[in-house]
């Protein structure tokens, strides 16, 4: 049986050629990345404004966040109710939210509606109504927010990990939606002046996907953009990270919880073209999906989780390395030292066929990335966001295959660290410290929700 | 757009009773599978409950000549995805590939089907048994609101109606499960006679056609009839009833429940319908009065569960700490009463309309949610090309067939549920 199985897995490598994204540069300097494909009548749109949450002042974590909220909450002549009645009457969507570097509008429209749905999108951009009454609605409707979420243990343990990875001079230390007393502090005149910072025509790129005419979207883009401001300087920032030495140990305690939510975490170098490949397969090979060391050894062999999974998070500017798993409460101390192990063991034990499986797998999977509009505006996004080359993807596979055994096996030796980490754990605080006391975890601290050391 | 949603499909069976569907789309090199099983949690018995959900996890620990894990290697090897679910109705694996292996894929799905029990051990089973207890803590116990729906079925149907338990099942059910009950379960529920495989994609349909009879051709069944195992018994669910408990939630939940027994399909699209009216937008009635303009609550939503046996209608809202349920229940039964009495307008009409077109052509994108939409379609209407009357059916919805509707599911017979936070949690 074994043969039948290598025969199908030699299977004939499959030809694929990515499709072709088109990029432009409108006169104004926006960047419009397309990708023309007719299969249905469906157009997806994705402006990506600059003035994300990085751009918060520490003490007014929350005000982008706000801004993307309150934005499309009337425009111009319109209040909420009739935008949003003209939109649905369109057959259309528009929604807009708030990542680290960006404020995203996105939009979904039958083909036939483009322009008028884009030309709603326009309006909610550049002439938003910020009324009083909406302000205040969607701050008290973030303050409920930020209570309830402190009830679930995984996001509190997920959230908590850029507050103490990185320094707090790094904006990426930053709450997506901030904290209660950040929130409170906000005023509309913040959210406004938070707005009329970013928006100009330098901050701004485009991505369009689906079935549109090319040469018509380009020339209202420039109709309709010509207008905007033309420039605005954007903040400048030090990235640095907090100094991890040794396991550092933040206890979150949620009184009764029958399972413990656990994160180890720790700085990892900035993402660029030359390691990307390379942390790619290395995170694939460690917890990145479902046969990876980490999965087998806690899910498959030992039963102790439903699942865990590491990744190599990349912000723009700066990167960490992520385990995560929740285990039942009286697991959590074998748990964190059977995650510890596996680092210790990936950092001197990886074979070069690990490596060549998950070249090709994730090489064969590339095929399937561009399937949907949705897909392929993703990718669009993506390479907007880390502002990548554009035949990054006509190269994709290429590139994987030039990282090598030693690239690899030094990555992991040099870049994962067991010794220097993070370990958050949100749970029955008395019953995990009972478990870590008299061990060789000493820096143990216990945090509140919100990542204020309180003991 | 009617055209576009036109379903070209071959369906047909095997000797040994396996239906077969295939499905060709050439536009991307990518080819998905869709294994339907017909066999649910409502197939189960107390004090075996999640049998069904555990196979699910079972059916990826190995067989005669794959060694556990072996599935999901090779699946990631050629850069697919995989996954599997379990629902009250039935239990469903999926594979999607690029169409060079396809035939690894139906390989795969075959040597489970036929060669399952001979790589069976208590040890597997062990293993698995730890892994769906720590699910059921992670998704459910340890999780605000996790109880609701099971807690909301445990009131709405007696205990021996087969929706009375949650599909993850009880955790001391879960940890009883044995070898034996392991078996009796496979040989009766996975015969090729009681699935639907499912091709889409890209495939050559001759070629492919052999491929399935060289898998799946000699697998022996069982040939039961099992369409009709499982029988309701009769008045097994219950109405007017009040349920309240404590959670560790920072809001009050309500939640109320109108069971749906016996509705047409074009009923159901029209319940569909409500929903949209009711909470699909920041227009939606019970949104904009609730959310927007009196800020009573932080989220509120209408749900159709559609099932085989019955089901429910569920509108649940988060409330603000300032209001009650009460006040809030009267709010979502008077807009109940205005569209039983009045219907909806001409704008409602238009959103819904237009809403549902963009959502039917995206339905159609993605060639494995494709597939799971047509396998659904067919085990639920044997017939899997079912957008194209939806739609049809959505288009000709008139305000009299709403309000025929809304009078014949809403009346005062709901159950309702109210989840409180638990005292001192909040500390």
């Amino acid at each position: 049986m074994n043969n039948v199985i290598t025969e199908l897995l030699q299977a004939d490598d499959l030809i694929f050629s990515p499709p072709k994204f088109n990029s432009r540069t409108l006169t104004n300097g926006i960047k419009v990345q397309s990708y023309v494909k007719h299969h249905l009548p469906l157009v997806q749109f994705s402006l990506m404004l600059k003035g994300g949450n990085k751009y918060d002042l520490r003490s007014k974590q929350g005000t982008a966040y706000l801004l993307a909220k309150l934005i499309d909450e009337g425009a111009g002549d319109y209040d909420n109710y009739q935008l949003s009645d003209m939109i649905g009457k369109l057959g259309a969507s528009i929604s807009v939210d708030c990542g680290n570097e960006n404020i995203n509008f996105n939009l979904l429209t039958l083909s036939e509606n483009f322009e008028k749905v884009f030309d709603l999108l326009l309006l909610i951009l550049t002439k938003p109504r910020f009324n009083d009454e909406d302000f205040e609605r969607e701050k008290k409707s973030l303050l409920i927010f930020q209570n309830q979420i402190k009830k679930y243990p995984d996001f509190i343990a997920s959230r908590l990990i850029p507050l103490f990875i990185f320094d707090e001079s790094n904006p990426y230390s930053n709450s997506s939606f901030g904290f209660s007393n950040t929130v409170e502090t906000i005023s509309k005149s913040d959210v406004v002046e938070h707005y009329n910072k970013f928006l100009s025509s330098k901050n701004i790129a485009i991505n369009i996907v689906g079935s549109f005419d090319e040469a018509n979207v380009l020339s209202l883009f420039e109709k309709r953009f010509e207008s905007l401001p033309k420039f605005t300087p954007i903040p400048q920032y030090d990235y640095a990270y907090s100094e991890m030495i040794g396991k550092q140990v933040v206890v979150i305690d949620n009184k009764n919880a029958l399972q413990s939510e656990i994160r180890i975490a720790h700085s990892f170098p900035k993402r660029n073209l030359k390691n990307i490949f390379s942390n790619s397969i290395l995170n694939l090979i460690f917890g990145g999906d479902f046969s990876s060391r980490l999965n087998q050894n806690l899910r498959e062999e030992k039963g102790l989780t439903y699942g865990i999974g590491s990744q190599i998070v990349n912000y723009l500017e700066a990167s960490y390395f992520n385990a995560a798993t929740s285990v039942s409460t009286d697991e959590s101390f074998n748990a964190v030292n059977e995650i510890l192990n596996e680092m210790q063991k990936i950092k001197i034990d990886i074979t070069e066929k690990e490596i060549t499986d998950a070249k090709q797998k994730i090489k064969r999977n590339f095929a399937m990335s561009f399937e949907t509009l949705g897909d392929a505006i993703n990718l669009l996004k993506n390479k907007t966001y880390f502002d990548l080359e554009d035949n990054f993807y006509d190269n994709y596979t290429a590139s994987l295959d030039l990282v090598t055994y030693d690239e690899v096996k030094k990555n992991a030796n040099e870049n994962l660290k067991p010794d220097d980490c993070l370990i958050i754990i949100a749970g029955d605080k008395e019953k995990i410290l009972a478990q870590f006391s008299n061990s060789e975890y000493k820096n143990i601290v216990i945090s509140d929700v919100e990542g204020n050391i309180i003991q | 757009m009617v055209e576009l949603l036109k379903i070209n499909y071959d369906k047909y069976k095997l000797n040994n009773g396996l239906e077969v569907i295939l499905y060709q789309d050439k536009s991307n090199p990518i080819v998905a599978l869709d294994l339907l099983y017909n066999v649910g949690s409502r197939n189960e018995k107390r004090g075996k409950t999640g049998l069904a959900h555990f196979f699910e996890h079972m059916m990826f620990q190995g067989s005669a000549n794959l060694e556990k894990g072996m599935h999901f290697k090779l699946l990631n090897q050629v850069g697919g995805v995989l996954n599997a679910s379990t629902s009250s109705d039935y239990t469903k694996y999926w594979e999607t590939v690029t169409s060079n292996y396809l035939e690894l894929i139906l390989f795969l799905e075959s040597e489970r089907m036929g060669n399952f029990i001979p790589a069976l051990t208590q040890e597997k089973i062990q293993n698995q048994i730890d892994v769906i207890v720590n699910e059921r803590l992670e998704n459910y116990d340890n999780q605000p609101y996790g109880l609701s729906s099971e807690k909301l079925h445990a009131m709405m149907f007696t205990e021996d109606h087969p929706y009375s338990w949650p599909t993850i099942g009880y955790i001391n059910d879960i940890k009883s499960f044995s070898i034996e009950d392991t078996k009796d379960f496979f040989q009766k529920y996975y015969s090729p006679s009681n699935a639907t495989l499912l091709i889409g994609g890209d495939f050559e349909k001759e070629k492919t056609i052999k491929l399935i009879e060289k898998y799946f051709g000699e697998i022996p069944s069982n040939q039961e009839d099992l369409k009709n195992e499982v029988l309701v018994p009769e008045n097994s669910t219950k109405s007017k009833l009040k349920f309240e408990y404590e959670d560790k939630v920072e809001l009050q939940k309500l939640s109320l429940a109108w069971h749906i027994i016996k509705s047409t399909e074009e009923e159901d699209v029209i319940l569909d319908f409500i929903c949209l009216i009711l909470t699909g937008s920041k227009n939606g009635r019970l949104t904009k009065k609730i959310i927007y303009q009196e800020e009573k609550c932080s989220s509120i939503d209408a749900t159709l569960y559609s099932r085989k046996y019955s089901g429910l209608f569920i509108v649940s809202a988060k409330i603000r700490h300032e209001f009650n349920a009460e006040e809030i229940k009267n709010e979502i039964l008077t807009e109940l009463v205005i569209i039983k009495k009045s219907g909806i307008d001409e704008d409602e009409f238009i959103r819904a309309l237009n809403n549902y077109k963009t959502g039917f052509l995206l339905s159609m994108e993605g060639i494995s949610s494709l597939c799971t939409n047509l396998n659904r379609f067919n085990f639920y209407f044997n017939e899997p090309d079912l957008l194209n009357k939806f739609y049809k059916t959505y288009c000709g919805i008139t305000n009299d067939d709403i309000i025929r509707v809304a009078n014949k599911f809403f009346d005062d017979s709901f159950c309702e549920m109210i989840i409180h936070p638990m005292r001192g949690a909040n500390e």
